[in-house]
């Protein structure tokens, strides 16, 4: 039974961090139709920005971190997105591709492709017993966060003015600029969430490795892209539910393969949410198609 | 109120409007009528700065709308009901109508304008909680219209408002229309139905292959002269 909850715990955590990572990518998404590879970048950026700044307290350096990575992500919106955001989605992609290119070679260039250790607050890498479960603290850092983010984004879009906005906009754009929405100020928006939602994720992984790669925003990114795939595209929800699915499935075949096949267990996970998709092609939250009365 | 000067737009190189004139005074409800590709829609775009003219010059109020984004246009006054409604499906039919207000300084201009559509609309009252996309026809093209007057606009546009309705629907759509006309409201209409448009309309402009073939007053225009301009000779010919 404790194995079963250690395994649930651990399940719940992944899913949270999938969670952050797929509403990043997703909220871009929605008003964009970008399908943001760069997102990534944000991930190893907030990492890089931690290690910079471990010298200060870690409230003022998350802080600061939060800020400078919602910053990255609106200027690479600025600079890389804004003039594209008439053309098609592959040519998108692709110039998102080309920012993750861009980025990562940016840091290789300043701090090389070695890893590097990240000194972290000690209260991180501690553990809490619970009712003999052994939960560490980086484990409810990251429950408590998702569920604080999750209501603070449910509370931002149904209350909020420029959420009521960004919503307009993920359903029809070009209807929300004609009723006087900023189609400029919702996209940047749009991507400063991206970027904070991305250096949550970057804190909470960093506290795990407590070490910074290039390239350790890869991973995340494409779990995050199944994750929205899964739950349906366009939908936060379902981005927030996909991420969960994954983490689960993910934490799942770690716990039923056995030792060897436990290396393949992304092939088996990804096996999985192919058969999702094949039951659910719209995705498993699918925006729901409303049918006019007559 | 608004100029449309010698406007002509390109899609591609097909041209979709050529060299088109009109003009609209302020309290008035002027209408377009034409067939479909004769450039209606196109006109309405234009005004709104969702498309460029590459000729002409397109005033309200005497300042230029050319190269003016859409949602400062919007600010500026102008307000559309696009054809087929375009209301948000997912939102509730109050937040449909809190958009349309939304970029409004005067808060209690946007309570008085939400009283004045609901008083002009009862029926949405009902349906506020309730997803727009759950209405009928009829409740989304209210929808649709009191989501623009949400706007407190100075002049109105309506693309092809009878698009998809039923004729008792219609009818009552276009009470409202001539309510808000007496109410000093500025509408420029556009309609594929000539009755309804000449009916509703203190002047009128008919469109074909991007060009104006036929204004006037709508009291003045026989359905003949407008059916001839409307289809060319040949077409009014046959159509007669």
């Amino acid at each position: 039974m404790t194995t079963f909850l250690q395994y649930f715990v651990d399940a719940v955590t992944l899913g949270c961090l999938f969670a952050l990572a797929a509403l990043g990518v997703g909220i871009v998404f929605g008003v964009m139709r970008l399908a943001n590879f760069a997102a990534g970048e944000f991930i190893m950026i907030g990492s890089y920005v931690m290690y910079l700044l471990a010298f200060l307290p870690w409230p003022i350096a998350w802080t600061l971190d939060l800020c400078l990575v919602a910053l990255v992500a609106v200027l690479t919106e600025r600079v890389a997105f804004r003039s594209l955001r008439r053309a098609d989605m592959s040519t998108l992609l692709i110039a998102s591709f080309a920012v993750s290119i861009f980025l990562q070679n940016l840091i290789v260039l300043i701090y090389g492709s070695r890893a590097r250790a990240v000194p972290l607050p000690a209260f991180v890498n501690q553990s809490i017993s619970v009712f003999g479960l052994q939960i560490q603290v980086v484990s409810l850092m990251t429950i408590l966060l998702t569920v604080v983010v999750l209501l603070a984004l449910v509370v931002f879009f149904k209350r909020a003015n420029l959420g009521l906005q960004m919503r307009a906009a993920a359903e029809d754009f070009r209807m929300a600029q004609l009723v006087g929405t900023r189609a400029n100020r919702v996209v940047a928006w749009a991507f400063a969430i991206s970027g904070v939602m991305a250096c949550f994720v970057s804190i909470l992984l960093t506290s795990r490795t407590s070490t910074v790669t290039p390239t350790m925003g890869l991973t995340p990114i494409l779990y995050a892209f199944v994750a929205v795939t899964i739950g349906g595209l366009g939908n936060l929800v379902g981005s927030a539910v996909g991420g969960f699915v994954v983490g689960f499935i993910t934490v799942a075949m770690q716990a039923v393969l056995p030792p060897s096949l436990s290396p393949y267990r992304d092939a088996f996970t990804f096996t999985a949410v192919i058969a999702i998709l094949i039951f659910r092609p719209q995705g498993l939250v699918s925006t729901v198609k409303i049918e006019e009365r007559v | 109120m608004i100029e449309v000067k010698d406007v002509r737009v390109l899609y591609g190189r097909a041209p979709a409007l050529q060299g088109v004139s009109i003009t609209v005074q302020e309290g008035e409800v002027v209408g377009i009528v034409g067939t479909n590709g004769a450039g209606k829609s196109t006109l309405l775009l234009s005004i709104l700065g969702v498309v460029n003219p590459v000729q002409g010059e397109i005033l309200f109020e005497g300042t230029t709308l050319l190269r003016v984004a859409p949602e400062d246009i919007v600010r500026k006054g102008v307000a559309l009901v696009p054809e087929r409604r375009h209301i948000f499906h997912g939102m509730t039919v109050q937040e449909n109508l809190k958009l349309g207000g939304l970029f409004r300084k005067d808060k209690a201009g946007e309570a008085a304008s939400m009283e004045y559509v609901l008083d002009l609309f009862p029926k949405l009252k009902q349906f506020l909680p309730n997803r727009a996309g759950c209405l009928s026809g009829g409740e989304q093209q209210m929808l649709a219209l009191g989501r623009a007057l949400m706007a407190n606009p100075r002049l109105l546009l309506l693309d092809e408002p009878s698009l998809g309705l039923g004729p008792l629907i219609c009818d009552r759509f276009f009470e409202d229309l001539l309510r808000l006309r007496d109410g000093g409201l500025t509408i420029l209409l556009v309609e594929q139905s000539v009755d309804r448009l000449l009916a509703a309309a203190d002047r009128a402009y008919v469109l074909r292959s991007g060009r104006v073939a036929l204004e006037g007053v709508a009291g003045s225009l026989s359905r003949a002269d407008v059916r001839a301009a409307y289809f060319g000779e040949q077409g009014a010919e046959t159509g007669s």
